[in-house]
């Protein structure tokens, strides 16, 4: 499985965050996120990424990773592996490299 | 009222911090909340309880609080709000602002649910706050920059891009009156002068990073109810919503009553802005949508209402575009589009509130139409409608105090004060604070900021034209003065469930994409909370939590039943064009209005003011007393 994201119709709302801590500890908390998301507020750019102790939701009930299912905007996406195809707009970010714009 | 046992959805803390003693020091949050939930409801009970009578917003004892309800930083859908309340700068009543963003998020990961800041600081300081520790720092090195310019030092300076900050730019060290206070350099809490205090206390920024977690009492239901709450909000979207669509929502279709919303044209003279101005500035063809770069949402917030903005070639960006930077252009006129969004990132930027700020402007330019001002008075500056360049440099002599800058830079009120010359009848304050809203067209819009305990602004009992929520069997036409006595006194308490919980406003039964109706919040909160409460339950602690502010602002002021009133402008100056042509606040339609409104407040008729019997009923005895002490308890 793949999580992917888009960065350009992601709107920093980090909803990603809780419902990924969520997931890991069932409380809110950004800081036990498998997801770090930092953004420049003068730049406009957001820095996106996940690590590995992502387990793409595994044990959870539902079709798809709480991140996904969260995302009001559609900016983070999955695939399964195998029916993967390679897309403009989504950069793969699990276990690849996630484009990572300069924050500053 | 019996106490509340709830166990869960707080941070657990309230930090105290006295800046002329220099000290820090915390105590448990539920010595409040048992009573008042959160929010801004706990700000208005310590505000009540601990300032004396007769304290002015310039005293060291006046207390600055920022207040992060319990939804804040949990799951449930832009729960992010931070109310910001102190004593009003125009007139030493309650001043109260509410800002989004992720500040009010981080503060709750870092330990605390309500901040309270006494004292002055000897200079300029900020206040560093992690996981559970406050220290209060220098801010030398800080002091003169800007609010975009503040959050790179601050990165820099603690090596850390996820600290989140609320500070004050060159407005509020200033001591301008309509300062704000901004977080994420761009979304700004400017009601009652808040970033004024900031400024006077010597407080340039609350900068703060927390590591710690939120947890619902009862986690699976609490997220049942947040999947149902985003079923709602995703369906508001798909018909239209705001995401993406403010301007246009606002400001185009003709037929839409929420089209005229604000009749503020040339300080509210003429009461129409012709279609092909409104069009210019936010039609889909040349429109301030099209500077948009990307969304740009507050912390956890499914419908992100403001963008990213960028000039492409001149440098030009930042957060935000917003209403009420519309409401400018149409106060003065100006009708391009990028002067538009420059003035909004502008105001942002130094600091100022763009409602008080506005309004201040655009007297100033009618002033010199009437030729009550000149050139010599203006420092050169020709202040003529549809002059947005000379607009924008008026901003920087506001927030510096610079030359006719200085003379404007207390307020529409005092400004008028000191010119003189009849320029008093158009100066726009409701309570001395200026005031951007029209009352002409939506009655209950109206209703709702006139009586507001906070001098004004719109963030109380106001009802949206397009509202459609309401108490069980009334449904109304917004124009009309039938029913909005009723409408308004249900809003304004529904509206104080809304912000002691700490939900965005636009998600729910007050404005934007009426989501979530209030039954709805009741659902988040009560599993978050661990209570089973009915609607009615908290509708009844919003009642008091009004009333609170109402007895504050009572307690420091003169104000009462004729203070209740629209500005005479609005009142006697119909609208002159447009669908809505003839549209006006009749004073007597007005004073009937205001009869029900207090009599079903339980307030006196005659003065406006709260009556013993009143405030007993909702069991605010320990308000009676501080009422008495003062004279203003009215005996029925």
């Amino acid at each position: 499985m793949y999580i992917m994201y888009n960065p350009s119709i992601c709107t920093n709302c980090r909803r990603c965050q809780l419902a990924c801590s969520y997931h890991h500890t069932g409380k809110f908390s950004p800081s036990d996120s498998s997801i770090e998301v930092v953004f420049n507020n003068r730049t406009g750019l957001i820095k996106w990424s996940i690590d590995t102790t992502c387990d793409f939701c595994e044990n959870e009930e539902g079709e798809m990773p709480y991140c996904v299912k969260r995302c009001s905007t559609g900016a983070i996406n999955w695939q399964d592996e195998g029916k993967m195809k390679p897309s403009e707009q989504y950069n793969f970010s699990f276990r690849s490299s996630l484009e990572e714009k300069e924050v500053k | 009222m019996s106490k509340l046992n709830f166990s869960g959805g707080y941070a657990g803390k309230i930090l105290r911090v006295d800046l002329s003693k220099g000290e820090v020091s915390t105590e448990d949050t539920e010595k409040y909340a048992k009573e008042w939930i959160g929010g801004r409801a706990i700000n208005s009970k310590i505000m009540f309880d601990e300032i004396e009578p007769g304290t002015k917003w310039s005293d060291p004892e006046n207390l600055l609080l920022f207040g992060m309800g319990p939804l804040v930083g949990t799951m449930a859908p832009a729960g992010c709000r931070v109310s910001i309340d102190t004593i009003n700068v125009f007139n030493n009543g309650k001043g109260s602002g509410n800002l989004g963003g992720h500040f009010g998020p981080e503060v709750k990961y870092a330990g605390f649910d309500n901040i309270v800041i006494k004292g002055k600081a000897d200079g300029p300081v900020y206040l560093w706050i992690e996981d559970g520790e406050a220290e209060i720092r220098d801010a030398e090195h800080l002091w003169g920059k800007t609010n975009s310019e503040i959050e790179r030092a601050l990165r820099d300076e603690l090596g850390d891009e996820n600290i989140k900050i609320a500070s004050i730019g060159p407005a509020g060290e200033n001591r301008v009156k309509a300062a704000n206070v901004v977080v994420d350099c761009g979304r700004s809490a400017g009601g009652g002068g808040v970033g004024c205090v900031m400024g006077d206390k010597k407080l340039k920024a609350i900068v703060v990073r927390g590591h710690g977690s939120l947890e619902a009492a009862d986690p699976e239901r609490f997220m049942e109810e947040v999947d149902k709450a985003d079923k709602k909000i995703r369906k508001a979207n798909e018909k239209g919503g705001w995401t993406n669509g403010i301007i246009n929502a606002a400001y185009l279709p003709e037929i839409d009553p929420v089209w005229n919303y604000y009749t503020t044209a040339k300080n509210k003279q003429v009461g129409y802005w012709p279609h092909e101005k409104r069009e210019k500035l936010c039609g889909t063809e040349s429109g301030v949508q099209n500077y948009e770069e990307r969304g740009w949402g507050c912390f956890n917030c499914p419908v992100p209402c403001t963008p990213f903005s960028r000039i492409e070639g001149d440098g030009t960006k930042g957060v935000g575009y917003w209403i009420n930077s519309a409401q400018w252009s149409e106060m003065l006129d100006v009708v391009d589009p990028e002067l538009s969004l420059k003035a909004h990132l502008k105001c942002n930027d130094l600091g100022l509130d763009g409602d008080n700020s506005t309004v201040t402007m655009s007297w100033a330019y009618e002033a010199y139409e009437k030729g009550l001002l000149s050139k010599e008075d203006t420092d050169g500056l020709e202040l003529k409608w549809g002059d947005g360049e000379v607009a924008l440099k008026l901003y920087d002599k506001i927030a510096y105090r610079e030359g006719f800058g200085d003379f404007l830079a207390d307020g529409v009120k005092e400004a008028a004060e000191k010119l003189g010359k009849g320029s008093e009848e158009f100066a726009m304050h409701i309570k001395n604070q200026p005031n951007l809203d029209d009352t002409r067209i939506s009655k209950g819009w109206g209703l709702g900021v006139t009586t507001s305990p906070i001098g004004g602004r719109h963030l109380r009992g106001a009802i949206g034209p397009d509202s459609h929520t309401g108490p069980k069997g009334v449904s109304f036409d917004s124009t009309k003065y039938e029913k909005m006595p009723e409408m308004v006194y249900w809003q304004l308490r529904a509206k104080e469930v809304n912000d002691m919980l700490g939900i965005c406003c636009y998600m729910t039964h007050y404005f934007g994409v009426y989501a979530l109706s209030n039954s709805d919040l009741i659902e988040l909160a009560n599993p978050l909370l661990g209570l089973e409460l009915s609607e009615e339950e908290y509708m009844a602690i919003g009642r008091r939590a009004y009333n609170l502010e109402k007895a504050f602002t009572t307690m420091q002021t003169d104000f009462d039943r004729k203070d209740d009133l629209p500005p005479k402008r609005q009142m006697e100056v119909p609208i002159e064009a447009g669908p809505y042509k003839g549209e006006v606040s009749s004073k007597d339609k007005w004073n009937d209005m205001l009869d029900k409104f207090y009599e079903l407040q339980g307030w006196d008729k005659e003065t406006g003011l709260q009556t013993r019997s009143g405030l007993k009923e909702i069991g605010l005895e320990e308000v009676t007393e501080k009422l008495d002490k003062v004279g203003k308890l009215i005996e029925k």
